[in-house]
């Protein structure tokens, strides 16, 4: 990537953080997940995060196998 | 015959379906198309109501019977036939055409099928001629796939018959009505049939097996009709029973999962389908009008977006003849069309704003917030994380960026373009103005997806997706090899069952009938050759020259002793003469 999608993907992010802590929360749907700061930020930096390396674990304990897995007798 | 506006769509299909072969070669094509926009065209007028019946035997079968949630399905299916056959336009093999619109007569038969008897027989043409769409490709491959496929689906008709049949004997009627209360076996055989097809886990193999091996245009029907008709039968008959959202979040991720440990591209879209008919189910589940017109509205959406990104990896497949991560690569510089048609369904699964994925996703997450199963909702929001990094980073970022692997792509058939431009931009109309399908769903719509709390929390969840990509980059590069799944469960001990029923139990057979065989042998030779008592010699070789000493040492012995006796008989005669 270069400078200037760089410089686009820090400023879009900063944006989006910025505009959830102007959000007002409805107090209707109060929940617990909209007391923490930035926390569908967090919610898909993490989640992206556990997602590759537990399906990679996943896959490196017993799933992955090789090609011919179901042909070799 | 007048067709009028009430005339069954899924009949038009099949008339066309049985036409269509008899048609000059190169008139077929447009034919294909014909048909499904004349289907679409009466589904669009069909007023709400029943509008065929016939009696068989004692009941009253009703073949076609519309209202607001089987209209929205049916125009779905006949849209996505009209686009499929677009994109199968170059396609001159009249059985892989005509097998496309009877895979879409079925459905359609399913959608407006107002009892369980029609809904069976429709169900059942579907099964088919999907088989056939998944041989048609040729390859030792698809050919085991398909009939694991087939297998599976004759499995699950047959569960669900049996939940017909005994339904009908314990209610006497046949017509289709809400088993979400029942809870009697044939309500549970039902629900396991439908959700064979539905590609619940853990009966969702096939799927994931089947897809990628399909013909090019082929997977494109696949992806639409089996599932969703799967999903429109949940939404009639189970709303609201509970288990639906735990099988459904399930789903979805597990959906996620598998697609990110794929290296096919069109496995990875085949576990994306299981993941996102996750969302379908789970609304089926919470059975909300939110949730139903959810996830109907999701359905319509899910199909133009899956059937799109189905299209972008065929081409891939049709120009490049590959589609493994690991040899694909660098094809954004020779494939710039295609790949922005993929991007526009990859932003569309992904739920990207403006995009229709966007304004159907979030009906049944906001559903499943509004029922108060607040983990079912941020385990959906995780799903569509992994929906984002697979399909909209993971598979793009390997196929038409990363490493360039030198491949020189053909130019696909210009049809390809078209039906991709249409996928395309219904994707976006959606996206961009959510009343057109917001009219069509089966309840009144109360949800505005345009919020600004909706736009700041999904911009987040995606733009720092993005990051947790990029940062990991290197990590997610797609691998040789397979994954197992629970096809694991039937693949592997097949060769142990085939071993144990046909390999041993044939070369017991073998040896017995070798035994006896050899057994008859000797017996005939001994007819033919008492000798062989004495000699023992085996009567595989048998010569007459092998005996011939001891015949002669016989015939010897004879004439020598009618020598003697007549030489004794001649010195007595000399002697007692005298």
């Amino acid at each position: 990537m270069n400078k200037l999608r760089w410089a686009l993907l820090v400023v879009s992010a900063v944006i989006s953080l910025a505009a959830g802590f102007a959000t007002p929360h409805d107090a209707a749907h109060e929940e617990w997940w909209n007391r923490i700061p930035a926390f569908f930020a967090l919610f898909g930096f993490i989640g992206c995060i556990v997602i590759i390396f537990f399906a990679k674990s996943l896959g490196e304990l017993f799933l992955r196998k090789r090609e011919d897995y179901y042909d070799a007798d | 015959m007048p067709i009028e506006a009430t005339f069954p769509p899924a009949l038009i299909m099949l008339a066309g379906a049985i036409l269509l072969p008899m048609l000059p070669r190169n008139c077929r094509s447009f034919f294909s198309l014909f048909i499904p926009l004349l289907a679409l065209g009466l589904v669009w007028l069909a007023p709400s109501g029943t509008h065929l019946t016939l009696k068989l035997m004692d009941y009253h079968l009703v073949i076609y019977q519309v209202d607001r949630l089987s209209r929205v399905f049916g125009m779905i299916f006949a849209l996505i036939t009209v686009i499929g056959c677009l994109f199968a336009f170059h396609v001159k093999e009249a059985a892989k055409q005509t097998s496309a619109l009877l895979y879409s007569a079925g459905a359609l038969g399913v959608t407006f099928a107002g009892d369980f008897i029609t809904l069976f027989v429709f169900w059942e043409l579907m099964s088919i001629p999907s088989t056939y769409l998944i041989w048609a490709r040729g390859t030792k491959e698809s050919h085991k796939a398909g009939m694991r496929y087939l297998m599976f689906h004759i499995f699950g008709g047959g569960l669900l018959f049996a939940g017909i049949l005994i339904h009908t004997a314990e209610t006497g009627g046949i017509l289709i009505e809400q088993l979400t209360a029942r809870h009697s076996l044939s309500s549970w055989l039902i629900l396991a049939g439908v959700a064979l097809n539905a590609a619940v886990i853990p009966l969702h193999a096939w799927l994931s097996d089947a897809y990628p091996k399909a013909t090019v245009t082929g997977a494109v029907f696949l992806s639409a009709l089996t599932t969703k008709t799967a999903v429109y039968v949940l939404l009639r008959v189970f709303p609201g029973l509970e288990i639906l959202i735990a099988l459904g979040v399930v789903m979805t991720l597990y959906g996620i999962v598998f697609a990110f440990l794929a290296n096919d591209i069109r496995e990875i879209l085949a576990y994306h389908i299981i993941s996102q008919v996750g969302y379908m189910v789970a609304g089926a589940g919470i059975g909300t009008e939110l949730a139903i017109n959810g996830a109907s509205a999701h359905a319509f959406s899910h199909i133009l977006y899956k059937a799109l990104l189905f299209m972008g990896a065929g081409a891939v497949l049709h120009t490049t003849g590959k589609s493994k991560l690991t040899e694909l690569g660098g094809l954004g510089k020779r494939q710039p069309l295609i790949l922005w048609l993929y991007m526009i369904a990859a932003f569309s699964i992904s739920g990207f704003p403006l995009f229709n994925g966007f304004i159907s996703k979030s009906m049944v997450i906001a559903a499943a917030g509004e029922a108060h199963y607040n983990i079912a909702m941020l385990l959906m929001l995780l799903a569509s994380v992994g929906t984002f990094l697979s399909v909209g980073l993971k598979l793009p970022y390997a196929t038409w960026y990363g490493e360039n692997r030198g491949l020189s792509p053909l130019p696909p058939p210009r049809n390809m373009y078209f039906a991709m431009a249409a996928a395309a931009f219904f994707c976006l109309l959606h996206g961009i103005m959510p009343g057109l399908l917001y009219d069509m769903l089966p309840y009144q719509v109360h949800f505005a997806p345009y919020t600004f709390p909706h736009l700041v929390e999904t911009s987040q969840i995606l733009i720092f997706t993005f990051a947790a990509f990029w940062i990991f980059r290197k990590k997610v590069a797609g691998e040789v090899g397979i994954t197992l799944d629970v096809d694991w469960f039937y693949r592997r001990p097949a060769r142990w069952v085939q071993r144990i029923f046909l390999e041993d139990l044939e070369t017991a057979f073998n040896k017995v009938e070798a035994l006896s065989m050899d057994i008859v042998g000797k017996l005939s030779l001994l007819s033919k050759n008492p000798m062989l008592i004495f000699t023992k010699s085996g009567g595989k070789y048998f010569s007459p020259d092998t005996y011939r000493p001891a015949i002669q040492t016989l015939i010897v012995l004879v004439l020598f002793s009618f020598v003697l006796i007549s030489f004794w008989g001649l010195l007595s005669h000399l002697i007692f003469v005298k």
